[in-house]
């Protein structure tokens, strides 16, 4: 294919191609000697940084090798920040914790509480821009050839940012690149609707607009998609779920042109949608005829026949929504670019192949440090690291953060010449031990999912209360199911999820025997309830780009929450 | 049979809604029906929930997309809320959201 043949938004997906070459060639350069980089980033930053207020109070000056930095910089937490971040913004202070320029916050995804402000400065944008496109579409284009390039993207990311004060965001970072690149580029809707299914009312949404119906729908109409972009692949399995519900009021408006007038939108949303639409006869009857057929078998390949690609975290906690999206919806075309780690704080990590759990650790973006789980005060450089065994992260990141512990726990596994791959386990918050059973959120998770699947029932999602207050203290599990078909009981399926937690955890089977911890209790959850707990954080100004599911509840607002929704 | 019965009065830019019965997940879908078609024409909204005595998490997603709504085009009220469906609003948060008399 010639460049001239190619469309306006192929020529933007070649742009971050060819600009990925020089970011994909210098990482697999990296892998070589990657502690070598790490410690060089380090050594840049505490340069960059010894003249701002906490550079004078730590000294960075005179830190002369990783020892020294680690004894005299403290581990800190958000909170040892907090007062810095309120100049930053409040009173338009610079040179406080970072010398760089610092003009977005990124929402910490936190719990039912105000979500936090994270400063993310301008190198640290740089380097999710960096690695987060230039890198995956360098990759993609790698491992699969560029025959996707001319096909559009179904977005399910969410853009939405507000502005503190003039000049400085807050909101997801994904949603200050997409800011950014308006500003950069003067035909700016017509590349997103170039580029993306769903129209500007989808990707940048109204308040109660119903945006599943607008991805469907316009998603549905065209046969070409070859990707798909969804920041937790939960979201795209919640659409595949919805096009299953609904695909005869989707089909029927495709046909006539119409928006069904059970769709909540505003009536100028839908003035506005119907100027973009037109009855569309022929495919309206392709997508019958294969709806009709059923969903027992793949339906991705015959409504989407060159669906490619699946972008998006789907890896730890959302492993479930991965593995049901391959087997029910998409077959074994759909080739998975499981982002790598991506927090608040920075990016971590990224896929070096597709289809593949593990990512390689970035060691020109943070300065690594790694506390081996369940040790105390041993902290491991990236070169001391073993495969198989699980590490809390600290990073020292571009944006003024040192030595900070992320909460987040990964597990290595494997190497790239000497780069730790990694697979992201759980937050260390979310690991549970009312009794020193210490039982993780992977193992709440297993035991949940193999009782549903022997049962045959269809989870939708579940939380754990660890409650300190029952006597003896106990587990709590919350389900929302879709369907029971068999009826299993409450008690047949809490004793299963216990059996097989005793099982996972012996520990915990343990002090159940003994008596230390009480029998479990389970509720089931009202329909939706998952969906409003998005709803809420959504309106508490948490971005859908970083919501997770509590798998553990760790609060008092999260506990009442789940309490007051039970059936 | 339907669990809800609806009574709706609009009067110029003031619409009231009168709610009894169970908001579970069947009739929220007809209370959404009920609102759409009115909703864009005013800027007040009034919840009567004297005779709600049940509310699941499907009906608390209408409250809380209808109060996103007229958070941008006027103002939402709700009234004469029951002590169970006030538990319900105080334990996920309602009440910070919501304007409750």
């Amino acid at each position: 294919m010639s460049i001239d043949d190619v469309s306006f938004a192929g020529k933007f997906f070649l742009e971050k191609y060819s600009g990925g070459k020089e970011v994909y060639e210098n990482l697999l350069e990296m892998t070589k000697d990657p502690m070598k980089y790490n410690e060089e980033f380090l050594f840049k930053i505490l340069d960059k940084n010894k003249n701002t207020e906490y550079g004078q109070k730590y000294d960075f000056a005179n830190i002369k090798s990783i020892e020294e930095y680690q004894s005299k910089i403290p581990l800190s937490e958000y909170d040892d920040y907090v007062e810095y971040i309120l100049s930053m913004i409040i009173d338009n202070r610079s040179d406080l914790i970072t010398a760089d320029k610092v003009d977005h916050y990124s929402k910490s995804s936190g719990t039912l509480g105000n979500p936090k402000k994270i400063p993310c400065s301008a190198s640290g944008q740089e380097a999710i821009m960096k690695y987060s496109e230039y890198h995956t579409f360098r990759l993609i284009g790698e491992k699969l050839g560029l025959d996707w390039i001319d096909g559009r993207i179904l977005n399910l990311s969410d853009f939405s940012i507000d502005e503190i004060k003039p000049g400085i965001t807050y909101g997801a970072v994904s949603s200050k690149m997409m800011m950014l690149l308006g500003k950069k580029i003067d035909n700016y809707v017509d590349l997103l609707q170039s580029i993306f299914t769903s129209p500007i009312e989808g990707v940048f949404p109204e308040p109660s607009t119903d945006v599943r119906y607008i991805h469907a729908r316009f998603a549905l109409m065209d046969e070409n998609i070859v990707s798909v972009l969804s920041s937790f692949y939960s979201i795209f399995l919640e659409l595949l779920v919805y096009i299953e519900e609904n695909w005869k009021l989707l089909v029927k408006d495709i046909n006539k042109g119409t928006i069904d007038e059970s769709i909540k939108m505003s009536n100028k949303v839908r003035e506005s949608l119907l100027g973009k639409v037109q009855p569309m006869s022929e495919r309206a009857d392709a997508l019958n005829k294969i709806f009709e057929q059923g969903f027992n078998e793949p339906i991705i390949p015959k409504i989407w026949p060159k669906m490619k690609i699946l972008v998006g975290i789907g890896t730890g906690g959302f492993f479930n929504y991965t593995t049901k999206i391959k087997k029910k919806y998409a077959g074994k075309d759909l080739n998975l670019v499981l982002l790598g780690l991506i927090s608040s704080e920075s990016i971590v990590s990224v896929p070096i192949d597709l289809n593949s759990h593990s990512s390689a650790i970035l060691p020109d973006v943070c300065f690594f440090e790694f506390k081996p789980v369940g040790s105390d005060d041993v902290y491991l450089t990236l070169d001391k690291l073993e495969e198989g065994k699980d590490y809390e992260l600290i990073i020292t990141n571009l944006s003024g953060f040192y030595r900070y512990k992320m909460g987040d726990v990964i597990r290595v596994t494997g190497r790239y010449n000497n780069l730790p791959l990694i697979q992201f386990l759980y937050r260390s918050n979310q690991n549970v031990s009312l009794a020193g059973e210490k039982t993780t959120e992977i193992a709440l998770r297993e035991a949940a999912e193999r009782t549903m699947r022997d049962f045959n029932i269809d989870l939708m999602e579940f939380s754990m209360y660890p409650d300190p207050d029952s006597s003896p203290a106990s587990y709590v599990f919350f389900l929302e199911i879709n369907s029971n078909p068999n009826n299993v009981s409450k008690e047949d399926i809490r004793d299963s999820i216990e059996e097989k937690l005793s099982n996972l955890n012996p520990s915990y089977g343990d002090k159940i025997e003994k008596n230390v911890l009480g029998k479990m209790q389970l509720h089931f959850l009202h329909k939706e309830t998952y969906l409003l707990y998005r709803d809420l954080m959504i309106t508490k100004g948490i971005s859908s780009n970083q919501l997770k599911p509590p798998r553990i509840i760790v609060n008092e607002a999260q506990r009442r929450f789940f309490f007051a929704l039970t059936k | 049979m339907s669990s809800i019965n609806i009574e709706k009065k609009v009067e110029e830019k003031k619409m009231i809604v009168k709610v009894s019965g169970r908001l579970d997940t069947i009739s929220s879908t007809e209370l959404n029906n009920e609102l759409k078609d009115d909703l864009p024409n005013i800027n007040e909204l009034i919840f009567d929930f004297e005779g709600l005595n049940y509310i699941s998490s499907s009906g608390l997603r209408i409250i809380l997309s209808t109060q996103k709504v007229m958070n941008k085009q006027g103002k939402m009220t709700v009234k004469n809320v029951n002590d169970f469906v006030m538990e319900v609003f105080d334990a996920t948060s309602f009440t910070d959201i919501l304007n409750i008399e």
